[in-house]
């Protein structure tokens, strides 16, 4: 029911709805209870995933409540409530409700100080709060108590308030106060559960409304959100803080949410950009509201509220329902509320203004409170009695400040304050405190304060004039500003002046303020930033091409600052690429970099002008490249002689010993082994003293391809080689032949074995650590040009095995080059780093504190240590030569029993000992492999896994066993890759599974090796190698599973389990065990994870992994064959050879035996090259593309030439044709395709049809164009297209299907994929290959 | 090269038309035209939320989705191998629902779409030799039209096997590769592509 006041017709006054059924004995927590025990079921709070029930949240609050009576809390006293966001907060509000007291309600931001001011100015009797905030609180409290400790489980029966009257307060809250200190505004039970039923019985929101709940407890509007929904059983939904304050995800939470209710400040929601479909009312408080908000959201389906109040009248005294299209007031009053117009000159005392003219606005009703806190100046000043009073309610009335005028409508329009006061984001805010606050910091001598509103968007900007001149350091004004002021006092902006415009009144010239253009919102500048050098000159131009219009700056992100993504990011890339200098620029950089700044930095890091590819190189004249040719041919029988000699003259030795009737065998022998042992010996100080005369001391540089600089080099270096170097592997003499050639080797160094270019070059400080077939890469021909560079290793740096190492690199102190990886020139890793992969790249620190110290050694030791290894070396060399002997005498034996025999031409005598020695090499092989036998199971224990000292028995032992296992390769080496290599792993001590394939696997342990059925190892594959560090070796069990495939040139660790079926691709290196499942495949270095593989269907699994016996049978007799077969040429051409040289010998015409054994030792050569290549032509014709399981004729033919190229033709001739222009004479006679000029120090060429390489291309050491993988047991062949002018750095591999364009440089240990094309004209490097960045 | 076409159901307004019996579905969803994403990313996870309590026959609130930086959106619940991918472009958003594996989604808008010469250079960079040559034979609309797809397909089978952008090499292309693609059908102006494993 409506009623009138006298006088509304004409002044301006209004006068609420008199419901007097809205006003009843009762206070909060009877409200709250009603519902409670009414819905009990009912959602009350939802907060993140917990959910808390009308019924829950009355039990807990019960509990709080019982431990606050206990604690002496009581009706009419004031609790501080001081928590974070969340269910607990208002759990604790309800608490307090329940004893009868009122609260006093923090934001979780407030300055500690502030809190202790309000405590003490409300005379509070304690505080609410929990453990993360308390410690905020640099000040003890009298009285506290932590959520956590009252929500903890209660004895029954719980205590109830006694005695809670409507006049008791329910809550106080604290507003800025102008003096600076803030002021407390005490609400009674009574007004704000009148206000509860009043405002509702207008908004309509009712127990199936999900409300939203944002407002900070701290302020008042929060009472709409939370007690309205208490009053009718809606459910709360409190967002988290962060989503709160965010007008971006704030509408995407509501519809999420599916909120129906919304209470909030106008500045948010106008910020709001999507339609809310669930929301049906919203409640808009706290500001002024536009009109365009109105026109916006209001519809039939939406009911939109403006509410005004200040906190004095208890939250809201009006509310107008808002329409699209009319204007926005602040409606009439709430029921039983009363708005009054008086004369905002509070010296006339209170004039009620006639309707329609502007005035103070006054609010009296039920809501009004009794007044200030302690300030009964303040509320005697601005609560008054009624003049107009009509009833009980209305007695007393409240002096807003704010000027309104009453429209002819009988609609409140709010026309701003009439004095400093303000709000902002729903705050009331005494501008004066926080220019108090700014007064109070050091030099600040005046400061004005405005709230500005620009685009909707209101902030408070503040004017500061300083003592001096020096101008204040906003950063740390602000700061100082947050400490004493809760965050939405702090302006936004600080503006600093040297002169306050004032009023002639003396005031502060607001106005004029307002009127000032700001020069200090750098932050929102749209100037863009001005480049600073010549990267950011380009960077900027490419990303303003890509973002037209947009301001550029150094701060913004790629992605979130400027609105990237993937496809503006690749053009970004490919635009900044187009600069030369930028060549190795890539995407990566952007998604590592994001920030424009950062990006910059990066460009300008890169190092000046990479040169794209050198095109202009001339290559060297082809009669300086025959001429060099025809020097190297003439050196070519001196070599060969060299090689020949060291089993020749022991072979001749025997022969000069025996064959007349009084010779002794047993003298024979010990001749024999004598001058093996010498011409041994005389190698190594043969390629010495060779390498001092020929190419004497080195010198880093670059030196003309063909040149006598580059034939001194490639002569010394072909010397050095033909030393047998893998006797002395992981041995101090190693140490001492790197020294003696001209390396520099500090003490305790330990080197597994490696291939090294230019001794001289060479640096190795003290406790430097080197693994297992380590490429020392340190001469290189690239683009017509011997490279010579320097290779510094500082003490104790570690290079793991399988790791590659051009020229002009280096690792410092403890830095660490792991297992395949490689450092191309002007690679240098710092100290403690750890580089891994290809290229290597930095992946952490060395920590070196971490390691077992190295162990001391005594000089007794390393002697002792010394004499051990000579004689190891020594022994194991005579031991694996002793099983020559019965193969010669039963070549003898035979030869002596069939006189026939004797007679014929030397073509009879090569064939007739060819066939006489495969009985011969069948003793050989048998009596090789059970010395190893005897001595591997007899003599030498089992390894276990573990760390040992490097100068320990294990050691020796570990080394001895490999002695053994290189030393018996030279009779046994045609045994890998066949059907025979799996026994011979077993006899060495290895477990391997059935129908396991093994090629030539290297640094086996053989005892700590597990190879898993149906396994298949490949060619060159590290398996499993110790590793020694920092003077420890340390060795670990190596599990190859079921299945597993290992591919050319993979490097395995030791410790490392592949579970089953799992491929490790070509030049990879395997995982850790962790990130391995099975089924997988790995793939480069560092190894990628390839979700899936292609395989090869097709062929039956009796061509592949069931074969029959038949073709077990067939291909075990190929490969006896081509296991025999190099030896029975050796033994064939060394009979023939010798018996052919005895009369000169005889004769003592030594020059003349000399000369026969190098004529022998070249035809010999020859020979086998001619003989292979007959083999090659007639068995397999031409290598074309196709695929072809393994258990097939074709296969093992393919393979039995390959094996017998490798272990005939490499080692007595085609290796000493590395890096002369004769081999590709000799591959293009096998029938590669290679043009003139090509560089080749590689002879790892399989199936040579398949092989293309352009002119003047350089394929440097150990490159490998691989024609043929196994995959799944089937060997797929296809072409090798490598064009002209390309450049190969060492142990590079072009996969099958892949072509290499024109002009291309591809690093060290380089990875060509299958199928890839390498564009013409690019530097590429890495496994899998990349383009370089360099 | 996408030949069969994913069909694409606009949220909500097509939600009831949702096959909830297909393995995969793409959801798509009209935005504001900004290269501002915040909305856009809440919105299509409210819609992905909302289909996949459909699907599994939950309530919206037991479908609980994690999203971490640079890493595809996913399904909390161990129990279900559901990929899904989102794609935003200015003024249109779009997810992809993979119930029974991984899942990757790209889109682009037309006018996004570089010129000849960039795209070119783009498709050698990013796409491979194979690709590029392609593409050159083209004639410029055709070509804008053909690179589009490449690239979103390349994008799709990136974020299916959550990767980052990188240069083209052979490995990551024979890794990519043994995805399958479809283009979607999306209105003028948007070109997409799905990638998926099975």
């Amino acid at each position: 029911m409506s009623i009138t006041h006298p006088f509304e017709a004409t002044a301006s006054i209004l006068v609420g709805s008199s419901q007097p059924d809205l006003i009843q004995n009762e206070t909060l927590a009877d409200i709250f209870e009603a519902t409670a025990n009414a819905l009990p079921n009912h959602t009350a709070l939802i907060f993140g995933t917990r959910k808390l029930s009308y019924g829950e949240l009355n039990e807990l609050s019960n509990i709080a409540a019982s431990r606050l009576i206990d604690e002496g809390v009581k009706p009419g006293q004031i609790i501080g409530l001081w928590l974070p966001r969340g269910i607990d907060l208002l759990v604790m509000q309800l608490a307090i409700a329940k004893s009868g007291a009122a609260w006093l309600p923090f934001d979780e931001d407030t300055p500690a100080d502030r809190i202790i001011i309000c405590l003490e100015d409300a005379n509070a009797f304690g505080l609410i709060t929990c453990d993360a905030l308390l410690q905020a609180l640099h000040q003890p409290l009298p009285k506290y108590w932590r959520a956590e400790a009252l929500l903890l489980p209660a004895k029954l029966p719980l205590k109830r308030r006694l005695d809670v009257l409507p006049e008791h307060p329910a809550y106080v809250i604290y507003t800025s106060g102008s003096t600076g200190k803030p002021k407390g505004i005490q609400i009674n039970q009574g007004a704000i559960c009148h206000f509860l039923r009043s405002e509702n019985s207008q908004l309509g929101i009712n127990n199936t409304d999900i409300v939203y709940q944002g407002f900070s407890v701290a302020f008042d509007m929060s009472f709409e959100e939370i007690w309205i929904s208490y009053l009718v059983g809606a459910a709360l939904w409190i967002a988290p803080k962060a989503l709160s304050t965010d007008p971006e995800q704030l509408p995407l939470a509501l519809i999420e949410q599916q909120i129906t209710v919304l209470h909030t400040v106008p500045t948010l929601l106008a910020l709001f950009t999507l339609e809310l479909p669930n929301v049906r009312i919203i409640n808009l408080g706290g500001e002024a509201c536009p009109e365009a908000l109105a026109n916006k959201w209001a519809s039939p389906k939406r009911k939109v509220f403006n509410t005004y109040g200040p906190t004095e009248a208890t939250v809201s005294a009006s509310l107008a329902e808002l329409q699209a299209g009319l204007p926005v007031t602040i409606g009439r009053p709430l029921p039983n509320y009363v708005l009054l117009v008086v004369d905002a000159d509070s010296t006339k005392g209170l004039h009620l203004l006639p309707r329609g003219e502007t005035g103070e606005l006054c609010i009296s009703g039920p809501g009004v409170a009794m007044g200030y806190l302690g300030r009964p100046e303040l509320t005697a000043e601005k609560f008054l009695i009624n003049p107009f009073a009509t009833g009980m309610c209305d007695k007393r009335l409240y002096r807003t400040g704010d000027l309104a005028r009453i429209d002819e409508s009988g609609n409140v329009q709010c026309l701003g304050r009439t004095d400093d006061q303000v709000k902002i984001r729903g705050f009331r805010v005494e501008l004066g405190e926080i220019e108090s606050a700014l007064c109070q910091q050091p030099n600040i001598g005046t400061a004005a304060v405005i709230l500005q509103n620009e685009n909707g968007i209101e902030r408070l900007i503040a004017y500061v004039v300083t003592d001096n001149k020096a101008a204040p350091v906003l950063s740390e004004l602000r700061a100082a500003l947050a400490e004493s002021l809760p965050a939405y006092m702090v302006p936004s902006i600080i503006e600093s002046l040297t002169e306050m415009p004032r009023l002639l009144s003396g005031k502060i010239d607001r106005k004029a303020l307002r009127a000032l253009p700001l020069i200090t919102m750098g932050s929102d500048s749209t100037e863009p930033d001005t480049p600073a050098n010549l990267a950011e000159e380009v960077l900027f131009s490419c990303l303003t091409k890509l973002f037209p219009g947009q301001p550029i700056h150094r701060d913004a992100d790629f992605f979130s600052g400027l609105g990237g993504h993937s496809l503006l990011a690749a053009r970004l890339a490919s635009a900044l690429r187009n600069h030369p200098q930028f060549s190795s620029f890539t995407v990566r950089d952007i998604y590592q970099y994001r920030q424009i700044g950062r990006i910059g930095e990066v460009l300008s890091a890169m190092p000046a002008a990479t040169p794209a590819i050198e095109s202009t190189w001339v290559p060297p004249s082809a009669s300086q490249r025959w001429l060099c040719g025809a020097a190297q041919a003439l050196m070519l029988p001196f070599l060969v002689l060299l090689r020949m000699s060291q089993w020749l003259a022991s072979f001749f030795t025997y022969h000069f010993f025996t064959g007349d009737s009084g010779d002794s065998i047993s003298v024979a022998i010990a001749a024999s082994i004598g001058v093996f042992l010498l011409a041994t010996v005389l190698s190594f100080f043969i390629a010495i003293a060779g390498k001092w005369l020929i190419a004497g001391r080195l010198k880093a540089g670059r030196y003309p391809l063909w040149g006598v600089a580059y034939f001194r080099w490639w002569l010394a270096d072909r010397l050095i080689e033909s030393a047998p170097i893998y006797m002395l592997g992981s041995s101090p003499i190693y140490i001492w032949w790197l020294r003696a050639l001209g390396a520099k080797v500090g003490k305790e160094a330990n080197i597994g074995s490696l291939t090294l270019r230019a001794h001289d070059l060479l640096t190795i400080g003290n406790g430097v650590s080197i693994g297992n077939a380590v490429n020392l890469e340190n001469a290189r021909v690239e683009h017509g040009e011997l490279i010579l560079g320097n290779i510094n290793l500082a003490d104790e740096a570690c290079i793991g095995s399988y790791a590659v190492l051009e020229g002009n690199t280096s690792i410092g102190k403890y830095g660490h080059v792991e297992g395949l990886s490689a450092l191309s020139d002007g690679m240098h890793v710092p100290p403690d780093r750890i580089w891994s992969g290809s290229p290597a790249q930095d992946v952490g620190l060395f920590d070196h504190q971490s390691q077992a110290p190295r162990p001391k050694v005594s000089n007794t030791r390393l002697l002792s240590e010394s004499v051990f290894f000579i004689m190891g070396v020594l022994l194991t060399a005579i031991l694996f030569f002793i099983p020559i002997f019965p193969s010669m005498m039963l070549v003898d034996k035979l030869d002596e029993s069939y006189p026939w025999l004797e007679h014929g031409n030397i073509a009879f005598q090569l064939f007739k000992y060819f066939l006489l020695a495969f009985p011969a090499i069948a003793v050989l092989i048998i009596c090789t492999a059970l010395t190893s036998a005897i001595l591997r199971w007899v003599v030498l224990m089992r390894l276990k896994a573990g760390s040992w000292p490097v100068h320990s028995n294990v050691y020796c032992r570990r080394w001895l066993v490999n002695q053994i296992q290189e030393s018996s390769l030279n009779i046994l080496h045609g045994v890998y890759a066949t059907i025979y290599a799996p026994y011979w792993y077993r006899l060495l001590g290895a477990k391997v599974g059935r129908d396991a394939e093994i090629s030539t696997a290297q640094g086996v342990v053989p005892d700590l090796l597990t190879l898993g059925d149906e396994s298949f190892i490949a060619d060159g594959v590290m398996l499993g190698d110790e590793f020694v560090e920092g003077g420890w070796m340390r060795t670990q069990a190596t599990v190859i599973s079921k299945r597993c495939f290992v591919g050319n040139g993979a490097y395995i660790p030791d410790g490392t389990i592949l579970p089953e079926n799992v491929l490790i691709g070509v030049h990879s290196r395997a995982p850790s065990n962790e990130v391995m499942r099975s089924g997988e495949t790995w793939l480069g270095s560092p190894a990628i994870n390839l979700p899936a593989r292609e395989e090869t269907a097709g062929f039956p699994e009796s061509l592949t992994f069931r074969p029959s016996f038949i073709r077990r049978f067939g291909r075990g007799l190929i490969e006896a064959y081509r296991i025999v077969t190099p030896h029975a040429v050796v033994i064939a051409v060394g009979y023939t050879v010798v018996l052919n040289a005895m009369p000169y010998a005889e004769a003592k015409q030594w020059l003349v035996v000399a000369l026969h054994l190098i004529i022998a030792g070249l035809l010999y050569g020859v020979g086998g090259f001619i003989f292979i290549a007959m083999l090659k032509w007639l068995f397999i014709f031409r290598y074309s593309k196709r695929s072809q399981p393994m258990w097939t004729l074709f296969v093992w033919t393919s393979e039995g030439i390959t094996n017998l190229y490798e272990g005939l033709v490499v080692p007595n001739f085609m290796r000493y044709l590395r890096g002369t222009p004769w081999l590709p004479v000799a591959f293009n006679a096998l029938g590669c395709h290679i043009g003139k000029g090509v560089y080749l120090d590689t002879t790892d060429l399989t199936e040579f049809d398949c092989v293309k390489i352009g002119d003047y291309s350089e394929l440097n050491a150990l490159v490998c164009p691989q024609t043929h993988l196994f995959e799944d047991r089937i060997m797929k062949i296809d072409h090798v297209n490598i064009g002209n002018r390309v450049s190969i750095g060492a142990r590079s591999t072009v996969l099958y299907s892949a072509s290499v364009a024109d002009n291309v440089s591809l690093g060290p240990l380089t990875l060509v994929m299958k199928g890839e094309s390498i564009p013409a004209n690019s530097r590429w490097s890495g496994c899998p290959a990349m383009p370089d960045k360099q | 090269m996408a030949t069969f076409k994913q069909s694409v159901y606009f949220w909500p307004d097509s939600s009831d038309s949702i096959p909830l019996n297909q393995d995969l579905i793409v959801i798509a969803l009209d935005t504001l035209p900004t290269t501002l994403r915040f909305q856009a990313r809440k919105l299509i996870r409210i819609a992905i939320k909302q289909v996949l309590a459909k699907i599994l026959g939950c309530t919206f609130d037991e479908i609980e989705l994690t999203f971490e930086l640079g890493q595809a959106p996913r399904l909390s619940q161990p129990k279900h191998n559901i990929g899904l991918s989102i794609s935003h472009e200015s003024g249109l958003t779009i997810a992809a629902i993979h119930l029974n594996g991984k899942v990757g989604v790209d889109l682009l808008a037309s006018k996004t779409i570089p010129d000849k010469g960039e795209i070119e250079t783009l498709a050698l960079e990013y796409l491979g030799a194979q690709t590029a040559e392609h593409l050159s034979r083209m004639a410029n609309l055709e070509q804008k039209l053909a690179f589009a797809q490449a690239w979103t397909a390349f994008e799709a089978r990136l974020k299916c096997e959550e990767k980052n952008l990188t240069e083209w090499t052979a490995s990551s292309a024979l890794q990519l590769n043994m995805l399958k693609v479809r283009s979607l059908i999306l209105p003028d102006g948007y070109i997409g592509t799905i990638a998926f494993s099975d």
